[in-house]
């Protein structure tokens, strides 16, 4: 969990009362040192193409408005920039096709809102012993 | 009036179209064809009814009939039988033909009539199948409607939820008891709210989801649903009993589990005896149709409740005195209703309560779907 300390969690959240739960949830765990929130998709992609923020991974909300979360995640996927970015997908579908969906497109996990914290630390666990050493191979050859 | 007359013996056409202009009231218009291939190809243009012989050279039998059913919904059909061809006349009747008439036994005053009545019939059952298209869209349509908006209102229950958990994880001790009481009845209607979102969509559920038909195992059900609760079971001193032998159902295993679930929680709940207990048994099996009975020793019903009971969100007592929603009977009595059943009960304040359940026999394999005499 340690990577996670000084992280900077990027939350693409319409409903601010899921962003106000996030927070305080990261602000109990002592997780990440910023948190940067984009409120509908357009602004997520707006923000994710901004080089100046490096997130280090992203909480993505698949209803959001004008560019839902599953486009979002697909360009996530095309770019260069963020192909290898932990995304975790929140939603309060239970719908498998939704699940699927989500990892079909290269989402690195599914959490069902509202969102047990418990079950999301274990996700970041198993993307930091896992994904992380994945994703990032290619990079350090 | 346009009549088609499918026909392949020019001696009965003739005959036929003679009685049917002797015994006129409004002009007659006979079209004959003597194959059914030459009927179908002109069916289209404006007939009032169809005379259709089954034993034709392209066709024989009830085949005939549904060929022509097929082609032509739209139009009443009259078939024209030997008098050794009853039994197929009554298939025929049942495949939807309006009427029948044997060869050789009809004069042209009644023969008329035949074809007038079964015009109107037919105008009388489109009008009704109409109108239970309307009514069955209409039913989908009210179910859509309660599932998302069920669905929609969960998302709002959320946050009240989440924010009076965290008031009182972050703020209890800056109140005094009088706020934390405040705060209580917050989550306790969230909760209360939570569970009837939930029961709504459950009620949805059962009307938009096709129900999955096999054959199910009364006396699984009821264990099973005893063994999930036997702390509960414990805990209020319950017994729930099976009495005999359980005939099994041609159902689907959701519904069946709403229906005893609900049922037999019930008559645990709304129970005031040292021992509260419920039995469940065979009430009666006719014609396909088995009868299940679900007896508590509970407080019972009185006559006037006995109707409102089933409907979502009605309860008989304060909240203090029974928990729940009052949704059970309502579920209970849906999800038998799908299956084609139905629930009802005799009552008595004080006398307990025995529900009974309908649902369609178990009669081996080979029947997928039937409705109730």
């Amino acid at each position: 969990m340690n990577r996670f300390r000084r992280a900077t969690i990027f939350l693409a959240e319409d409903n601010p009362d899921d962003i106000e739960i996030a927070r305080r949830a990261f602000k109990r765990a002592g997780l990440g040192s910023e948190l940067i929130v984009a409120r509908d998709g357009e602004e997520a992609l707006r923000l994710l193409a901004d080089e100046r923020l490096r997130p280090d991974f992203v909480l993505l909300d698949i209803k959001l408005p004008k560019i839902d979360g599953f486009e979002v995640l697909a360009q996530i996927r095309a770019s260069e920039r963020h192909a290898a970015l932990p995304v975790v997908v929140m939603s309060a579908s239970s719908r498998e096709e939704d699940v699927l969906r989500s990892y079909q497109l290269g989402g690195n996990s599914y959490v069902q809102k509202p969102v047990v914290f418990q079950e999301f630390m274990e996700a970041l666990e198993i993307m930091g012993s896992y994904w992380f050493k994945v994703a990032r191979l290619p990079r350090s050859r | 009036m346009r009549v088609m007359l499918v026909e392949d013996s020019s001696g009965d056409a003739r005959l036929i179209e003679e009685m049917l202009r002797e015994a006129q009231v409004a002009p007659v218009e006979v079209e004959q064809a003597n194959c059914l291939a030459g009927a179908l190809e002109r069916l289209g243009d404006g007939f009032d009814v169809v005379l259709l012989d089954l034993g034709l050279p392209d066709s024989q039998g009830l085949e005939t009939l549904l060929r022509t059913r097929e082609q032509a919904p739209h139009l009443p059909i009259v078939v024209l039988t030997g008098f050794d061809d009853q039994e197929q006349a009554l298939q025929a009747l049942q495949l939807g033909a309006q009427d029948y008439l044997i060869k050789g036994e009809f004069a042209g005053a009644p023969l008329s009539r035949t074809i007038r009545y079964a015009i109107e019939r037919h105008q009388t059952e489109g009008m009704l199948r109409q109108t239970l298209a309307e009514l069955e869209s209409r039913t989908a349509e009210m179910e859509t409607f309660t599932y998302s908006v069920s669905h929609d209102l969960k998302e709002p229950l959320r946050g009240l939820e989440a924010f009076s958990r965290f008031l009182v994880e972050d703020y209890a001790d800056v109140l005094d008891d009088q706020g934390r009481d405040y705060l209580n009845r917050i989550a306790k209607a969230s909760a209360r709210l939570k569970d009837m979102i939930e029961e709504l969509l459950t009620l949805a559920r059962l009307g938009r989801r096709p129900p999955q038909l096999e054959r199910v195992n009364i006396r699984r059900v009821v264990e099973d649903f005893l063994a999930a609760n036997e702390m509960r079971l414990k805990e209020s001193n319950a017994e729930a009993l099976i009495e005999g032998a359980l005939p099994d159902v041609l159902a689907d295993l959701t519904r069946v589990e709403q229906v005893f679930g609900n049922l037999i929680g019930n008559g645990l709940k709304f129970n005031k005896s040292a021992r509260p207990s419920v039995q469940v048994g065979l009430a009666d099996v006719t014609g396909g149709w088995v009868t299940f009975f679900v007896r508590d020793n509970g407080i019972g019903i009185a006559p006037e409740y006995q109707e409102r009971i089933f409907g979502i969100f009605q309860r008989l007592h304060i909240r203090e005195e029974y928990e729940g929603t009052g949704a059970g009977l309502a579920i209970a009595k849906r999800a038998a209703e799908a299956l084609g059943g139905r629930v009802w009960l005799e009552s008595e304040p004080g006398a307990g309560s025995t529900f009974y359940v309908c649902l369609p026999l178990w009669e081996g394999s080979g029947r997928i779907s039937r409705k109730r005499a």
